[in-house]
Parts: structure tokens; sequence; C-alpha cells
């Protein structure tokens, strides 16, 4: 059976660390610093409102999605790489972008060489995305009015959104996991294992949790680090911040697991051309002694 | 896999005999295995072109062990037919390159009654071909597929990676693909994850990326049938484990 | 002693293709070309399609000069249409046409390197370099088409996607460096070809007919008459078997056949005096190669291209009107006629592309030669079948 552990909720990683940016968006310094000392060449993304994918060539362009939308990124990887011919390039989205980016990688489907052109992952922990309808109806549900939402954050392992009128709302899972897309609810991968860094957003908007995971993500920012040295700080995550974190992807993967189950037994359909992850899963979710390592999901 | 039956003696001579054949195509396949520009000469370096009508001098088609087939098979010609047969024959393992090969393409189109043979209008993707049905191990889609992905399959079938072959195994068993797959198998299903990858990997940008709803949103008419856009798609399948490039 | 003999499958050509040769004593007499791949019938399939959706369709015609079927099909349905076009969309065009005619003649060289290269190691060698510069070619389809193959971008009304300033740099920083490779193996060709006439003991006039030749430009296309086209079956002129067969129109001008490409656009536009024979014909493609890539730096220096190039109105005609696109394509003249109705769909299609007038020239060109040299005058050519039988 799955274990429900830090492992299989965060993944592995090398190092975490909390990221403050001195009264900044941390992770927009960070790319605004890598696109200034050409460490990238470009940063695909989404626009602020996260409703329009955005390819950013300049340091004072960047802006990150501040909410939990984020669709459509990938529909760039064409300019990006085939167009503007950009060979370093630094992609932030939420996971599935990075599936479907890794296996434009990995089989060269989709885009032509994309396996030479990237050269920063940076994930944000995902807790299922949002139409604008999808916000409206949320908050709607949760205050009893709509409200704009402005940006979303984790605090001691709850998801909350700050108003556009400068009020927080919590969001409990259960009400979260009716209103987001469909795909979102059969995910397992929701802090963003194939990633160089995964981000997660937390309640002051000057710090950022950073999971770095990979040997690129790690050796990116010591450089950052070197060349402009105080921009950014980095404090080592005490375990306590960890723990909410993986409380929360538990509570929500919990909801995600059971729609899965309840969908492998009716026997919904699934794409042609699907290894069936799903019917994987369950076996596995099931079974007593089949090691998970050996699937990423 | 099979064609690797020799090697258990001869490990330090063995050189895949590739052999590139073509039915009703624009051979833009073939040429798009030339795109991999230099790869595309240390690949003619390892591998050994048995046979292409453009790139080797045989006139009549040898054994070999994996035959690139791109095109519709034209069933009102007689050369078509014999071709058929003699690929069927000489090949071990077929793979049907492009969109045509594997699912009718642009060919799924053609009507026929065009001087001077109107009688040229039955066309069929040679996965459809009961009699290759047991050859016909891969299906490579696109129009043209991107060289990267041709190069990774050449390296994966040279490596027996059966991991990364799988997926385009199954994909021979489905003679059909279009834009509305992405439709009736992703979004319908509920599996759309909104990311676009499948905008970007439409060859004639049939697909468009729908931001309101944040799905994919297909036109039909611009559709040549290559399946390029499922095959991208992370929720069709995806490589496992996970790979980090680092 | 006099023999009929038919060929089929010429090696190191695109395509299936065949020639029925009669030959006296080794020489051949008369000879016909002719394509043997089936007939896809994009000419029917079209009708009844909304007309912008044609180049997208058009371009699946050939995988080797893609841009070109593109580029006349999206011309056809503007002048049958009326609609104006950016002239920054139309400097782009030509610069894909350009860059396609490169592509192309390159990997025409390719193809029959294994007649120029008796090596295989010296083969691999100028392959290698010739990559590079079509990597190149590739890098401008890909940029400002889309695609390396079949570019999406070639709309009718312009071309969908704006070349910003800082791509467009990139394509001309390396245009310098590639101008010199291409050079170089520009000379390596020159010199191979030498030696294979020499060692195949071919003479200079080797292929040499009496035709007149026909282009519209130097780079780009203009329009002519269409009437002056008219079409021989192979049923009137090819014996039994073959009519049956035979896959391709021979398109006459003017009630004469007629070569088309690389020399015709020399003799008509560079004042150039043909000396007759194939040879020259290698060479002046060759020559186009470097023509062409300046040509590219040129347009591409003349003026930006970062504005709208995409007049997206609806095309919409009267039903009657022919709308004629021409595209000089790497063989030769490339002309789409089209007709569209009032809600834009397509009712009539015609295409008639270089191989197709060039047929009658290669058979002209055969006159003569010694039959076991045929296959060097069809290649020659650099026949592109598919295209042909389309
Ligand atoms: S919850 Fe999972 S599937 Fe949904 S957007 Fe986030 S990462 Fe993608
Ligand atoms: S799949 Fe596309 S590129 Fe390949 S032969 Fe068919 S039309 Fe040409
Ligand atoms: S929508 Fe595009 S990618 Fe999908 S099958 Fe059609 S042409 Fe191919
Ligand atoms: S590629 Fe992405 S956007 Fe397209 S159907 Fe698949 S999940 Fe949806």
């Amino acid at each position: 059976m799955v274990g429900l552990n830090r492992r299989f909720l965060i993944g592995d990683f090398r190092g975490a660390f909390v990221v403050e940016g001195k009264g900044k968006n941390p992770i927009e310094s960070i790319f605004r610093l890598m696109i200034k000392h050409k460490f990238i060449d470009g940063l695909l993304t989404c626009s602020k409102t996260g409703d329009s994918p955005k390819l950013i060539l300049k340091s004072d362009e960047v802006e990150l999605p501040s909410r939990n939308t984020c669709f459509g990124v990938n529909s760039l990887l064409k300019r990006a790489i085939q167009k503007y011919r950009f060979s370093r390039l630094a992609v932030y989205a939420p996971a599935c972008t990075f599936d479907g980016l890794n296996k434009t990688q990995y089989f060269g489907i989709g885009c032509n060489w994309t396996k030479t052109a990237i050269s920063l992952k940076v994930g944000f922990l995902c807790p299922g995305l949002l139409t604008e309808n999808g916000f409206t109806a949320e908050v709607s549900d949760i205050t009893g009015k709509p409200g704009k939402v402005e940006r979303f954050y984790f605090d001691r392992g709850e998801l909350f959104y700050l108003l556009e009128d400068g009020s927080s709302v919590k969001v409990s899972p259960s009400i979260h996991h009716h209103y987001i897309n469909s795909a979102c609810r059969y995910c397992l991968n929701m802090a963003a294992k194939g990633t160089d860094i995964t981000c997660v957003s937390l309640k002051e908007e000057d710090k950022v949790l950073f999971i770095v995971r990979s040997e690129r993500g790690w050796s990116t920012l010591a450089h950052l680090q070197k060349v402009s040295p105080g921009e950014v700080l980095f404090r080592k995550a005490d375990g306590e911040l960890l723990t909410s974190v993986e409380n929360f992807l538990r509570e929500k993967i919990l909801l995600n697991i059971a729609d899965i189950v309840e969908r492998v037994e009716l026997g919904l359909p699934v794409p042609k051309w699907n290894d069936n992850k799903l019917r994987k899963f369950y076996r596995i979710w099931n079974s007593v002694d089949v090691n998970f390592e050996e699937e990423v999901f | 896999m099979f064609y690797r039956d020799r090697l258990s003696f001869e490990e330090e001579d063995f050189k895949l005999k590739v052999g590139f054949l073509h039915f009703s195509s624009c051979s833009g396949c073939q040429v798009a295995f030339l795109d991999m520009f230099e790869e595309a000469v240390e690949i003619l370096d390892t591998v050994e072109l048995v046979y292409s009508n453009m790139l080797t001098k045989r006139r009549d088609i040898p054994r070999m062990d994996v035959a690139f087939v791109e095109g519709a098979l034209c069933v009102e010609d007689p050369h078509h037919i014999n071709l058929l047969r003699e690929v069927g024959k000489k090949a071990k393992v077929i793979v049907a390159i492009g969109g045509c090969a594997a699912f009718g393409g642009v060919r799924r189109l053609s009507c026929g009654n065009q001087l001077p043979q109107p009688q040229s209008q039955t066309f069929v993707p040679v996965t459809e071909v009961e009699f290759l049905r047991t050859k016909v191990k891969y299906a490579i889609p696109g129009c043209p597929p991107n060289p990267s992905l041709l190069y990774s399959f050449l390296l994966a079938l040279l490596e027996v990676n059966e991991d990364f072959l799988l997926p385009f195994e199954l994909m021979t068993s489905s003679t059909k693909a279009s834009g509305f797959d992405i439709i009736s198998e992703v979004v319908n299903k509920g599996f759309c994850v909104g990311c676009g990858t499948c905008s970007t990997a439409c060859p004639t940008r049939a697909i468009s990326f729908n931001r309101e709803c944040g799905k994919p949103s297909f036109n039909s008419n611009l559709c040549v049938h290559c399946g390029s856009c499922l095959a991208a798609c992370p929720q069709s399948f995806k490589p496992y484990p996970q790979p980090v490039y680092v | 002693m006099r023999k009929v003999v038919k060929l089929e499958g010429i090696p190191l050509t695109e395509g299936h293709s065949g020639l029925y040769l009669e030959v006296e004593d080794g020489i051949v007499e008369r000879g016909i070309y002719y394509a043997l791949v089936p007939v896809r019938g994009f000419e029917t399939l079209l009708l009844g399609k909304d007309s912008r959706v044609a180049p997208t369709i058009t371009t699946r015609i050939c995988g080797l000069c893609q841009v070109t079927h593109a580029i006349a099909s999206v011309r056809a349905i503007e002048d049958a249409a009326g609609i104006e076009v950016p002239p920054e969309a139309e400097k782009l065009r030509e610069v894909l046409g350009l860059a396609v005619r490169v592509y192309n003649n390159l990997l025409h060289q390719i193809i029959i390197s294994e007649d120029l290269f008796p090596e295989k190691k010296e083969q691999l060698g100028f392959i290698r370099e010739v990559q590079e510069v079509r990597k190149f070619a590739g890098m401008v389809l890909e940029t400002i088409g889309g695609e390396i193959i079949h570019s999406p971008n070639v709309k009718v009304g312009g071309i969908s996607e704006p070349l910003e300033e800082f791509v467009k740099d990139k394509i001309l920083c390396r245009l310098s460096d590639i101008l010199l490779k291409l050079q170089a193996s520009f000379s390596l060709f020159r010199e191979k070809l030498d030696d294979l006439w020499k060692r195949e003991g071919l003479d200079e006039e080797f292929g040499k007919h009496n035709l007149s030749f026909f282009a519209t430009d130097p780079y780009y296309g203009k329009k002519i008459d269409f009437e002056r086209f008219s079409f021989v079956l192979p049923q009137e002129i090819l014996e039994a078997g073959l009519k049956r067969r035979a896959s391709n129109l021979f398109p006459v001008i003017d009630g004469k056949p007629f070569e088309t490409g690389p020399r015709a656009r020399a003799v008509l536009f560079r004042g150039y005096k043909p000396k007759g024979g194939v040879k020259e014909l290698h060479l002046l493609r060759a020559q186009e190669n470097l023509d062409a890539l300046k040509r590219i730096g040129e347009i591409l220096e003349s003026g930006r291209f970062d504005g709208e190039l995409w007049n997206r109105k609806t095309p919409s005609s009267d039903g009657e009107t022919l709308g004629i696109g021409v595209h000089e394509a790497p063989r030769g003249t490339n002309v789409h006629a089209v007709k569209i109705d009032k809600s834009g769909k397509i009712i009539y299609y015609k295409i008639v592309v270089p191989t197709e007038i060039n047929f009658f020239a290669v058979s002209e060109a055969l006159r003569g030669v010694p039959a076991t040299k045929v296959e060097f005058i069809v290649r020659a050519y650099d026949p592109c079948i598919v295209c042909a039988a389309h």
C-alpha cells in the first residue's frame, strides 16, 4: 500500500528553504536576476491573473501568476523554441504543465528539440486550478458573496485566498475539491515532482518556501547568490513548515484518491493510448507490498 | 526484440538494417529524418541503410530489420500492392511513420476523380492492412514527425528501450486519429489539465487555446489527421519514471 | 538493333517514376519520362472546402519543397478574391520560398551524393557540410514559416506571425558564415561533378535539347496567363500498359514543351547563354543557392517585419474569376489556379508543378544519349514525382 508519507506527497528533494525577497516576491526577483545575468533567455509562464500564457523576455517584465490558475503555458512552447530559438528557457507552472513538457523532452513529440532547450523548471505547489468562473463560484460559496481573488497561499497547512478587498478567506479542501478543474481531482502530483524547484506561496507576500529537488536547481540558486548576494535571502526551512505543507497535501490527496478509486471501480473510460495510470495506482493502493517508488504518478 | 536475434553471437558487427519505403505520401516524413541535420549523418553511419529510392541505388528491395514506411496504400495501384507484398516478406519490423501511414493523415481527404488516373481514390493507412498486422510494430504520429522525435525513436530502437517504444506500439492499434481525439479522449473524459501541449504540437495550428475555460479548442477544418496532439498530451501516455533533465 | 527498354524506379530520385526508351544500337532514339506514384487527387479533394484551408492541405503535396505549394495556393486565392496582401508578408513569403530553394537543392545534392562520392567516408563528410547549410535554411523556415516542413504560417491574406527584430537578427547574424560554408561546399560539388562526368565518360553536351525555357521571375513568381497551358494525357502518348499507370499530365505552354527551373531562370533573367547539356543544370542549381541566400539577406535587411502581416479578410469571389498563384519553386514555375464562390468555398482547383512541365524536357534530353546513362539525365532535373502526381 502506498504510504501517504513525505516521500510520496512532496517527493525527493535536496533541501528546503524559506526565501525572502525584501518586500518583493522572491521568485519574481530570482527570475529577474536570471534574465539580467543571462542564465536564461526567456521565461515561459502565465500572466499575473493566470488567464493567458506569456513568454517573458525582459527582466523588467517579469510577473508571475499569483492565483492558482495557470492554463495553456505549453501552447507557447513552439514559439519559444522553434521561433525565438531559445535554448535556455525557464518555465514556471503547475506540475501537469511539466508532465507535458517532460514528455516532449523525453519523446521529442510536440515541439522540436525541447530536450536541449529548457534550463530551469520551477513548479508551484498546486491545490488544483480554477477558471475565473470557478473562483467566483467558490468564493461566493465560502463567503456568501462573489469576490475577486488576488493571490493564494498556504498558512499552517491550510489554503487561503487573499481577496481584492484585502480580506483573507480560508478555503477548505473539500469545497475547493468541488470547484476545481476535473482533471485536478485525479492529480497525484500536486507538489510538482518532475521539476528542479517547487515553490510554495506563504502568507507574507515576500516569502516563499523553495523545495529544491535537482542538482541543477541547487547550483542555479547557488550561482545566483554569488552574482548578486543579498537580493534574496535563504533560510533553511524548519520541519514544522514542511509538515504543514505535507498535511495539506495529505488532506487534499485523500479526496483525489477517493475520486480515483470511484472512477476505477465504475470503469469510467480513460483516453486511448493511455497506459491507465489510474488503474495502476488503484492496484498499488490496494495491495500490500508493491513499492510505489517505481512509479511516479 | 526479434530483430536482435542475431545479436547473441555477433554483438560487435551488428548493424541494424533499415529501409525507407513509401506509399502515397509527400516524402516529407523521409525528409524529416534528414532534418536531424548533423545527427542524421551519425545515424546514417550507425545503421545500415539498405533501401531508399532517394538515398540508395538499389532497385530491388532487400531483406531488412526495420522498414520505415510512409504514406497510405492506394488500393487501385498495382505497384502499391506489390510493394505491400514485398515489404511484408522482406521486413522483420515495420514502422508506420507519419500521419499518412499511421492514421491516414491528409489522405483521409482524398476522393479520386483526378486526371490522368481518376480511379485512384482508395487510400488506407498501413496500420489498417490486415496482411501486415503482425509486422507493423510501431506507429509514429506527426505530419511530419518532429526530427527530434525521430531521433529519439531511432535511439530507442537501437537500444531496445521498451519503455520508450511501448506507446508507439499502442498507437498501431488505433487506425484513426484527429484533433477530435483531444476533445473526445481527454476533455470529455475529464482529464484535460489545460496545459496547452496539444495546441503547440499541432503542425497545422488546428488547435487553439480557449483561455476562458482553460481548454483546447479544435478547428476541424485545419486538421490533417496526424495524431500529434493526442500523442503529445500528457494525459495519453507519460514517460515513467518521470525523467528529470539536469 | 532496335529495342524498347522500360525502366521502373530511378534510384537517387524522389518518388517512383519510369522511363520508356526506344533504343537503337545502344543509343536512345526516343524516350518518355513519366510518374508512377498514384494520383492523390489534391485538385479534387479541395472542392467544397473553405479556401482558407487550401494552403494547409496543398503544402502536403510535397515534403521537399513544401512551402512553394502553400505560397502558390494562397496567391491564387488572394488573386481570385481580390485580397490585398501586406507587402512585408509577400517579402517574407519570398524569403520562405528562397529558404526552401536552398533546403531542397541541397537535399538534391545529398540524394545524388552516392554518384559523386564513390568513397562512403567522403560522402558522409560532404553530407555533414551540406547539412549545416540545410540546418540554417531549416531555421529560416521554422522561424518564419512555423515548421521546417509544411509551414502553417502561410495564410490567405498574409503571414500569421510577425517576425520580431531580434529573431530576424538571429538569422542575419549567421548568414555570412553560412554563405562561406555554402561557397566551400559548392566548390567541392563542382569538382566532384567534373570527376563524375569524367568517370562516366560523359561530354559537356550530354543531355542537350532544343526546347525553349519558361520562368516568371528569378526569385519569387509573377502571374501568368493560365490559358497558355494545355495538357497532354499519358493515355494519348504512351503504350498500352503504361497508359493505365502513368500518373502525371504533360503540360505544354502555347502548345509546346518547355524546360523550367534554374537554367530557365538563368537564361531568361540573368542573360545566361546555355551550353546545353545537363551538367550545367547541376551547376546553375547550385549557383541559385548562393543567390538565394544573398537575396534572403537583402530582403531581411530591407525593412521591418514585426507589424501586422495578415489581412484577415474572408475570401469570397464570384465563382467565375480564375485566381492564379505563381511561385518559382526550386524546380521551376509552380502554378495554382482556383475559383471560389461567394461563401469562400473552392469550386475549381488546378495545379501545374514544375516537374510536370519538365517531363517533356527530360524526354527530349534523353534523345541521343547511351541507354546506360539515362539515369544521369533524370537525376540532373531533380524531379519531384510526388508533386507531379499531386
Ligand atoms: S492539481 Fe495537479 S493536475 Fe491540477 S493543475 Fe495542479 S498540478 Fe495540474
Ligand atoms: S504524414 Fe505528412 S509529412 Fe508525412 S508523408 Fe504524410 S503528408 Fe507528408
Ligand atoms: S488537430 Fe493537429 S495535431 Fe491533432 S490530428 Fe489534427 S492536425 Fe494533427
Ligand atoms: S495536452 Fe494539455 S491542454 Fe491539451 S488536451 Fe491534453 S491536458 Fe488538455
